[in-house]
């Protein structure tokens, strides 16, 4: 009887394992799969935003340039809270 | 059953059998529990993988949600700028060249492509290529 009650709990214990086993498992490869969607989109979404600020930062330059002739864009560039050379604040440099 | 059978049940053949059925199934026994012990380490296994997978793609999830919200605001900035700095280009011929070399033009103004017209001032933002390395 004590045997009997002994087999029991234990095979119910394995089927129970088994079975959170294979759902860890089955839950396991679908975060995985959702990982290896997500890694690659943040690699391009962080390359183009790398790039978007790249081209703002080398438009700045030029405009920054430009008002070395022409510092009518001055307030253009203002507007945008970019740093002007002119405007005194020591330290910070200029740009975005 | 009669007195015969009760003999023949206590051969010592019989009392061998009956200890080899009692060492099987203790076995038997410590067999399942090994079984049930590996199944347990398995699972607990694979629930701290899981666990740990669960939390990377939420910190990835995040920090795809934080740079696409990044470059939406730098690409409505992007364009403002690209409208400001057109304006200015209107009335300062002169700064014409640097708008022509990001490609700032205003709408209704002949674009080397077929891209459809948008509103303001456009400037090329990048869609699928990546920057050359």
């Amino acid at each position: 009887m004590k045997n009997n009650t002994l087999r029991t709990v234990l095979e119910w214990g394995i089927v129970t394992s088994l079975l959170l086993s294979i759902f860890f498992f089955v839950k396991f490869c679908f975060r995985s799969r959702e990982y290896r969607t997500l890694q690659p989109q943040l690699q391009s979404e962080m390359a183009k935003y790398q790039y978007n600020q790249r081209v703002i930062q080398s438009l700045v330059n030029d405009c920054m340039e430009y008002r070395k002739t022409n510092p009518s864009i001055d307030p253009v560039l203002r507007s945008f809270n970019i740093q002007l050379p002119s405007d005194a604040t020591p330290g910070k440099p200029a740009g975005k | 059953m009669n007195e015969g059978d009760n003999k023949q049940m206590n051969t010592p053949e019989m009392d061998d059998w009956k200890e080899r059925y009692t060492d099987l199934s203790r076995q038997l026994a410590m067999l399942r529990a090994a079984v049930l012990v590996a199944s347990l380490t398995l699972t607990a296994y694979l629930f701290v993988q899981n666990r740990r997978t669960g939390k990377d793609v939420e910190a990835l999830r995040s920090n795809v949600q934080q740079i696409v919200d990044g470059s939406k605001k730098e690409g409505e900035l992007m364009s403002a700028l690209a409208g400001k700095l057109l304006e200015y280009g209107q009335t300062h011929p002169d700064f014409q060249p640097i708008l022509n070399r990001y490609g700032i033009k205003a709408v209704g103004a002949p674009a080397p492509t077929n891209r459809p017209a948008t509103p303001g001032a456009t400037l090329p933002l990048p869609t699928a290529t990546p920057p050359k390395k």
